[in-house]
């Protein structure tokens, strides 16, 4: 029972780790879920934040590049001689063409007095011979007090090309960004022009940067203050909107990023594409030279990462569910079947209390051991046979209330329980803890596993004492009984007979009559009571069966000669067939010539004058087979089936003679059985009867 | 006992004989007397029954070679005094005083001879 409970225990501590685990599990899967989702949504700031950065890097490096080119284009100018024809040239060896073909336009206005603007004209168009300058004037027509008109200019676009000869000085916004420049020495840039202005209809939009030339190569040698006076034009580039952003290059990444970008001049929107919506915004203010510009990412969170880094926290999500749903599909069915398992640890429970109650009341000693002998358990009734407590017998051998018996007896008794690994029984002498010796019937049984090893033994012991001593009192009381019952009836035999034959003086007839009555009554009396005690001996297990080798035709015929001469006074006749054949055999004899005496003297009794009785004693199979048949009155067949019970008499044969005791056949039929034979008869009523039995034929002993 | 006066009557005129009534005195009256023949009874009162009178008739050489013949009403003792040196041994139902004459006329002219 306490090993149950322990599994109880056990199983009820494993339920509580299961849901545990489940727990945990659940709890490791929500942050493992949530650590993906943040580290994928990480990853998509960062690669947004880096289309950003990247974008903002690739706008400073184009005006770097063109304000490079500015400043080489000042060095280019100042060095004077130039010309239409190695403007163009110089400008294609930079080669700003090739590289950014169409978006940028390079030109050259040098500061003009109103007083040499007709000297300056007519230069014009006596050096230059292109079809450009064959219109060229300054426009539009102003009254100012200087002039800075595009002298060349450097562009693909025709509509730029028609600003040839502009005065750049009419333009406000350019003449703020002159001023700051010729003041500081820098490159400018002017706010959003509408070339709409200068040519009506056009809508094109740009900005001018613009840097001061001077007459001078080495103008950087020369301190700010007093370049001022060696100030002879500027240079500079009209920059598309989508020039700031080196044109297709970062378009593409936007757009395959899925990141829309809106720039902004102050309020003004001047450049915009992508139209994606999204929840991704990043707002980047980039200086350009000393004008800022606002730009407006809008990305779309799908878009930015592969597809595979998009579905993770998908994936991871899902993987996760199905792992969590799987661990607890695990988890239940181990608590169910641990549900299952304690069920069945309950009815197993059920049983062995059953079991023990029922070996611990036994009124047998029931002990088990280990496979080394030492006990392990004891019921009830070892306590009360051996007078050991149960405290002391556990842990000990049952060497301690054996060892009565000669070494050879336990040397074989542990050779066919260990070795043989069978089952031994036998009778054994104990001794109790009162030292009182007592017979014992045990029988062991070893208990091996599945695979043929010793586990136990279990030995149930059942004390014979009061057993023997009962059978002792039997004997005892059968001896008395023989003997006080005998004694009587052997003085009436003995003073009788000397009654009849004179010893006390001659009878006269009718005494002598009377006397012989009771002479006859009591003979009766003594067979009646030998074949009681006869019974009793059997019934107690006394009769012995003693095989002496016997010549059992000597045997049946002295049996024949001692009825002869009875048979012929009642005018019957007996005759015996023995074969001649018929070895000699182990039999009892005395046992069996009582069988033929009883088999034989009953034929006699129930046939009527003239009976023919005839004995055939012959060889059949393996046995000796004897029948006595007669033509006597037979036995009728309601007595049939009880003819061998004790004390039973066929009503035909108690009307005709009072003689029989009821126990001859009784008695023959267990002495041939205790001989190994058999007995059995067959009869009609009126017509005779044969009884027959049949002896083995031992003829060693 | 109550066979005594049946020997008596039977036997006395026949035989110079002895009647003792229980083992003991049986035995002195053995080794003192050292008659021809003994009858013995195994069933006696006292100390010593019949088994014990036979054990000790048997140890003395003085007494060992004197036939017994015993009578006595416990089948299983015919067997066993015969083992122990009885020249015979009846149940005393299955004998008369008639037959058990003959037997002792038999012994005694056997150990005659």
């Amino acid at each position: 029972m306490e090993v149950v409970d322990k599994i109880k225990i056990k199983r009820g501590l494993m339920g509580v780790l299961l849901i545990l685990s489940l727990i945990a599990l659940l709890a490791g899967s929500v942050f493992v879920w949530s650590y993906v989702n943040r580290s994928v949504e990480n990853q998509r700031k960062d690669e947004f934040l880096g289309v950003v950065d990247m974008t903002e890097e690739r706008v400073q490096d184009t005006l770097s590049m063109l304000v490079e080119r500015l400043y080489d284009l000042r060095g280019f100018v100042s060095t004077g001689g130039i010309n239409s024809e190695r403007w163009a040239s110089y400008l294609t060896s930079i080669e700003v063409e090739s590289r950014h073909p169409g978006l940028y336009t390079f030109a050259y206005a040098p500061v003009v007095e109103r007083g040499k603007l007709e000297g300056f004209l007519s230069n014009v168009k006596n050096e230059e011979r292109g079809a450009e300058y064959r219109q060229y004037s300054v426009f539009p027509e102003t009254e100012t007090a200087e002039v800075v008109p595009i002298r060349y200019l450097y562009t693909r676009d025709p509509d730029i090309g028609s600003l040839l000869g502009y005065d750049i000085t009419t333009s406000e916004d350019q003449v703020v960004a002159l001023k700051k420049a010729v003041a500081d020495d820098v490159p400018v840039i002017t706010d959003l022009l509408h070339i709409g202005l200068v040519i009506p209809g056009n809508t094109k939009t740009g900005y001018v940067i613009m840097l001061p030339v001077y007459s001078k190569i080495d103008i950087a040698n020369y301190p700010k203050e007093e370049r001022r006076q060696y100030f002879m034009g500027l240079v500079g580039t009209w920059v598309f909107p989508q020039g700031l952003l080196s044109h297709v290059d970062i378009e593409e990444v936007l757009m395959a990023k899925g990141i829309s970008l809106t720039v902004f001049d102050g309020e003004d929107e001047f450049i915009s594409f992508g139209s994606n919506g999204g929840d991704l915004r990043a707002v980047r203010e980039i200086k350009l030279l000393d004008k800022t510009f606002r730009f407006e990412f809008v990305g779309e969170r799908q878009k930015i990462l592969d597809k595979f880094t998009e579905s993770l926290p998908r994936l991871t999500f899902w993987g996760l569910i199905i792992i969590n749903l799987m661990w607890m599909a695990t988890v239940t069915s181990i608590l169910l079947s641990r549900r299952e398992a304690k069920k069945l640890a309950a009815e197993a429970t059920k049983d062995l209390r059953k079991f023990k109650q029922a070996v611990e009341g036994v009124s047998d000693m029931v002990t088990i051991t280990d496979k080394n002998g030492v006990i392990i358990y004891v019921n009830g009734m070892t306590e009360k046979i051996t007078g050991y407590k149960k405290e002391m017998l556990l842990g000990n051998t049952p060497r301690l209330w054996g060892r009565q018996m000669d070494e050879e007896f336990y040397k074989k008794f542990w050779e066919t329980i260990k070795e043989d690994k069978k089952p031994f029984q036998g009778e054994v002498t104990n001794k109790r803890k009162n030292g009182e010796l007592y017979e014992a019937e045990v029988n062991i049984s070893p208990i091996l596993d599945d695979s043929g090893k010793l586990l136990f033994f279990v030995s149930i012991e059942r004390d014979l004492t009061k057993i023997k001593a009962v059978e002792r009192v039997k004997t005892e009381f059968i001896s008395l009984a023989s003997h006080q019952l005998r004694t009587p009836l052997s003085a009436v035999k003995w003073f009788g007979k000397m009654l009849i034959s004179g010893d006390a003086g001659d009878l006269n007839p009718i005494q002598k009559e009377y006397v012989e009555k009771i002479y006859e009554s009591n003979e009766k009396e003594i067979r009646l009571v030998n074949s009681l005690l006869n019974v009793s001996r059997i019934e107690s297990g006394k009769i012995l069966i003693e095989p002496r080798l016997t010549d059992l035709t000597k045997l049946v015929s002295s049996v024949v000669i001692d009825f002869k001469l009875e048979v012929e006074e009642l005018g019957k006749k007996l005759t015996a067939v023995i074969d001649k054949k018929i070895p000699k055999i182990y039999i009892d004899e005395d046992q069996i010539r009582h069988v033929y005496t009883n088999l034989i003297a009953n034929a006699v009794r129930y046939t009527k004058k003239r009976g023919k009785i005839v004995v055939k004693v012959y060889l059949s199979k393996k046995s000796v087979m004897t029948e006595v048949k007669d033509n006597g009155i037979g036995i009728p067949k309601g007595g049939q089936k009880r003819v061998f019970e004790k004390f039973f008499r066929a009503k035909n044969a108690l009307k005709m003679e009072t003689n029989g005791t009821g126990l001859g056949l009784f008695l023959s039929k267990i002495i041939v059985e205790s001989s190994g034979g058999k007995m059995g008869f067959r009869s009609r009523e009126g017509k005779g009867s044969t009884f027959w039995f049949t002896l083995p034929i031992k003829t060693k002993s | 006992m109550l066979l005594d006066e049946a020997y008596r009557r039977k036997y006395s005129e026949k035989y110079d004989m002895r009647i003792a009534t229980d083992g003991e005195s049986g035995l002195k009256a053995a080794k003192s007397w050292e008659p021809d023949i003994i009858l013995l009874d195994v069933y006696l009162p006292g100390k010593f029954d019949g088994i014990d009178v036979l054990r000790e008739l048997k140890k003395d050489t003085k007494t060992a070679m004197i036939p017994v013949l015993v009578i006595t009403n416990l089948p299983d003792m015919v067997e066993r005094v015969i083992v122990m040196g009885a020249d015979k041994c009846f149940m005393k139902t299955e004998v008369d005083l008639d037959l058990i004459e003959e037997t002792l006329d038999l012994l005694l002219e056997k150990s005659r001879r």
